[in-house]
């Protein structure tokens, strides 16, 4: 015999255990009772947990071992069961000790049917339950206290929630609409619901697309450069960040466009969901395309202006060259009539020719004067520029000035400086702007007065004043004076002849020249007209312009 | 659902023989009387239901405001007997159930002919000059006792057991079983049954009962049938050699022995 060989036959001989005493003292409670309860046979174990005598427990009723709650729970469940199934596993009871404490037990019971079918025996194992039952009080006291803080929590939620629905709520002109990930409506704000015409019944668990074309979001995808699918083009608008214009579809079909702003609804690290926040612009855009269309309507009628002044202002320069030579030739034969190479004229005839003289030279300044204006503001081209002392040209022009002041008690004065002072313009346009200026100052001076031309250098560069006593210009005419054939009130009241060319044509040349002219003036205080010029830098001599250092 | 099958109402027997209407207790089902309602269902129309929240029935209809007195029972009971346009019918109500059928009694005379209470008890509670065998602490342990015994059955555990679509047979297998309840309706079942009074219900019951009362009856004690046959007007009590609560299981033959009687007896009365 092996070694291994008398290990087993000595571990089974071990194993042999007497079937009286395996029940006796098994681990569990053992006991019989009859198909109504009563209790025939009992086995040493459960006695000693029940702490009675066998012959203690024989002959009563199982149910009188129960708690009075227990006995219902017996009657109501375990008895019915048994008769039913034939058996009942585990079913949770308290037994009663011989001292009244409680044995909590899991019962397991069978029942034995005798030959003929009718119930004969119950046979019940009795599992002390003491621990486990310790064990699920502790978790059913732990799930209740769980419950218990989960309905706190609820609570707390659900009130949070409904502070913030009220909040959302209360944004009644905009748009919010919540969606879960999936883009399905999971809130549908007031302001939503006043805008689209939805109620939130209506709105909520649809699918955000629901709301616009599917053309917008393709619209927008090809905007941003995603496709046109929400979970892709969502995150897109979330990331672009500013807000969008949809055309989103009310109730009734009417399209509104909205401004729309996404932005992710996150919990910890995790998106679950998103959040549409918009307002209506169709209004807005409205009101901003009725404005855009009366810009361009302005625009319009300005352009149809600028084409009139221009088609004038070439009938005035076509007039003005047509009336040269009819006026050459009235001065011509005028000039013949006065000198006498026509014959001798009687003191009348020669008075009357003399005013036609008179007045065929004013006509004559006035068409040049719209000559000179219709040169400067055509182009600059015509200018024939070079080095020109203006001490000079002041000094001639006061000559001529004097002749125009003859028969007037007018004192005219000159100040110049007695170096030359050079700029590079056109001699023949300046002088006019000296002429001009001049005139218009003996114009307006009432007798007594005086006028005073000034050449000065400046800092800013060859200064010339003309200044005057005169009549002065209101404050209201002095904007509209450098218009063509603008005069002023003063002007028409006191009936002094004129164009109401000169300062146009002073103004347009003075610019060409890159120059400034700046009126000073006071109704009855006289006018002050100041024209700065760019002083000229080069040699006289050459004509030829230094390139500044 | 119809009211039919949300109680899984089950008819046997002629359709033109009187109605018997078998109504289970608190714990189990309508298959508490497989041994007896079939024994009448040669010459009666034998009705067998469910209440909401047991057996077979539709747990979704189950309502606790409805459920919280006896009321809310009888007016399923009402329901399916007008339902089936049920006349003169008899009434088998065992445990809570034969309240609820006098409730019934009392609500609708017109469609009841007897009534038979099988254990039946007013008052659980003992009261002033009134033996109900229980106290309210009693119905504690009770209540007890039904959490220890659902604990693997947990109103949580229940539904997802049930609705488990990868272990369909576990559903099933645990729906097959007798006496099972969703633990939250048995609970609220038990307080609705044992905390409730209704002896002053008694003296209304119209028509004529038969209280069956067992032997050695824990839940419904002699006295308390006793009680229960002389407040009726016209109660007849009938002690049945059954042992406990449940005769219909025990003791059918007894059980159907005693109601033909009492039915025969009133026929040639």
């Amino acid at each position: 015999m092996s070694r291994e060989q008398a290990a087993d036959g000595f571990q089974e001989a071990e194993l042999q255990d007497d079937p009286a005493l395996l029940v006796d003292q098994a681990p569990c409670g053992y006991l019989s009772t009859t198909p109504d309860g009563r209790i025939v046979k009992v086995n040493v174990t459960l006695c000693t947990w029940l702490g009675v005598e066998a012959q203690n427990l024989l002959g009563r009723h199982l149910v009188e071992l129960l708690t009075a709650g227990g006995r219902i729970y017996f009657e109501t469940h375990y008895a019915p069961l048994l008769r039913m199934q034939g058996f009942v596993r585990e079913i949770a009871l308290d037994v009663l000790r011989g001292n009244g404490d409680r044995l909590p037990v899991l019962l397991n019971a069978t029942l034995v049917r005798s030959p003929d079918g009718n119930p004969h025996l119950v046979r019940v194992a009795v599992f002390d339950a003491t621990e486990r039952r310790s064990y699920e009080r502790e978790l059913v006291r732990i799930r209740d206290e769980q419950e218990a803080e989960l309905r706190v929590r609820a609570e707390q939620a659900a009130s949070a929630t409904a502070t913030v629905s009220q909040i959302i709520d209360a944004a009644t002109s905009t748009l919010l609409v919540a969606t879960d990930p999936a883009f399905m409506v999971t809130h549908f704000n007031r302001g939503a619901q006043q805008l689209l015409g939805y109620t939130a019944e209506e709105a909520l668990g649809k699918p955000s697309a629901w709301f616009h074309d599917p053309e917008e979001a393709v619209r927008h995808s090809e905007a941003l450069g995603v496709s046109p699918e929400l979970s892709t083009l969502v995150p897109a608008l979330v990331r672009h960040g500013e807000p969008m214009d949809w055309t989103l579809t009310t109730r009734s079909g009417e399209p509104r466009v909205m401004s729309l702003s996404f932005t992710e609804i996150r919990n910890d690290d995790r998106v679950v969901g998103y959040l549409c926040a918009g307002e209506d612009v169709s209004d807005r855009l409205r009101t901003e395309a009725a404005q855009a269309e009366a810009l361009r309507r302005e625009l319009e009628s300005v352009a149809r202006l600028e084409e009139a002044d221009r088609m004038k202002d070439e009938v005035v320069s076509t007039i003005s060259h047509e009336l040269r030579t009819p006026i050459a030739s009235i001065t011509g034969y005028s000039e013949l009539l006065a000198d006498g190479d026509l014959g001798e004229l009687a003191p009348e005839q020669a008075d009357a020719v003399a005013k036609v003289l008179r007045n065929t030279a004013r006509l004559s300044y006035l068409v040049d004067d719209l000559l000179h204006l219709d040169r400067v503001r055509s182009a600059e081209v015509s200018l024939r520029r070079e080095p020109t002392d203006m001490v000079a040209l002041v000094a001639e022009a006061h000559d001529s000035l004097n002749q125009l002041a003859r028969g007037r008690d007018l004192t005219l004065k000159l100040h110049v400086p007695n170096s030359p002072q050079l700029v590079f313009g056109d001699s023949l346009m300046l002088e006019r702007v000296v002429f001009n200026l001049g005139g218009n100052a003996i114009k307006f001076t009432p007798d007594g007065g005086s006028v005073t031309l000034t050449v000065s250098a400046g800092p800013e560069g060859c200064v010339l004043t003309v200044a005057d006593t005169g009549i002065g210009i209101s404050e209201e005419d002095q904007p509209r004076i450098r218009g063509r054939f603008y005069r002023s009130a003063e002007a028409y009241r006191l009936a002094v002849p004129g164009s109401g060319l000169g300062l146009s044509v002073v103004d347009a040349i003075v610019a060409a020249h890159d120059g400034t002219i700046d009126i000073t003036s006071a109704l009855g205080q006289g006018t002050t007209v100041t024209v700065v010029l760019p002083v000229y830098e080069g040699d006289a001599s050459t004509g030829e312009r230094s390139e500044p250092v | 659902m119809d009211t039919l099958a949300r109680h899984r109402v089950s008819v046997a027997g002629p359709e033109d023989g009187q109605p018997m209407v078998f109504a289970h207790g608190f714990g189990c089902d309508q298959t508490m009387w497989r041994h007896v309602a079939p024994a009448f269902a040669d010459r009666h129309l034998v009705v067998t239901f469910d209440y909401i929240g047991s057996g077979g029935s539709d747990l979704s209809a189950y309502n606790s405001r409805k459920y919280a007195d006896l009321w809310g029972y009888a007016a399923d009971v009402l329901e399916i007997v007008r339902e089936l346009d049920l006349n003169d019918v008899v009434f088998v109500g065992h445990s809570v159930s034969a309240m609820i059928g006098a409730l019934a009694v009392i609500e609708a005379q017109e469609r009841f002919d007897k009534l038979v209470m099988v254990g039946p008890s007013p008052r659980y509670i003992d009261d002033v000059d009134y033996a109900g065998g229980f106290s309210r602490e009693d119905i504690d342990e009770l209540l007890e006792s039904l959490e220890s015994n659902y604990l693997g059955w947990s109103s949580t555990m229940a539904p997802m057991i049930m609705g488990n679509p990868e272990r369909p047979g576990l559903g099933q297998e645990l729906t097959a079983s007798f006496c099972r309840m969703d633990p939250a309706i048995a609970r609220r079942f038990a307080m609705t049954t044992f905390l409730s009074d209704n002896r002053q219900d008694l003296p209304r019951i119209g028509v004529p009962t038969l209280v069956l009362q067992c032997t050695n009856d824990v839940i419904a004690p002699t006295a308390v049938g006793a009680y229960v046959a002389s407040a009726v007007p016209d109660g007849t009590l009938v002690h049945l050699a059954a042992t406990g609560h449940c005769p219909n299981l025990s003791a059918p033959e007894e059980t159907i022995t005693a109601i033909s009687d009492f039915l025969r007896r009133r026929e040639t009365a």
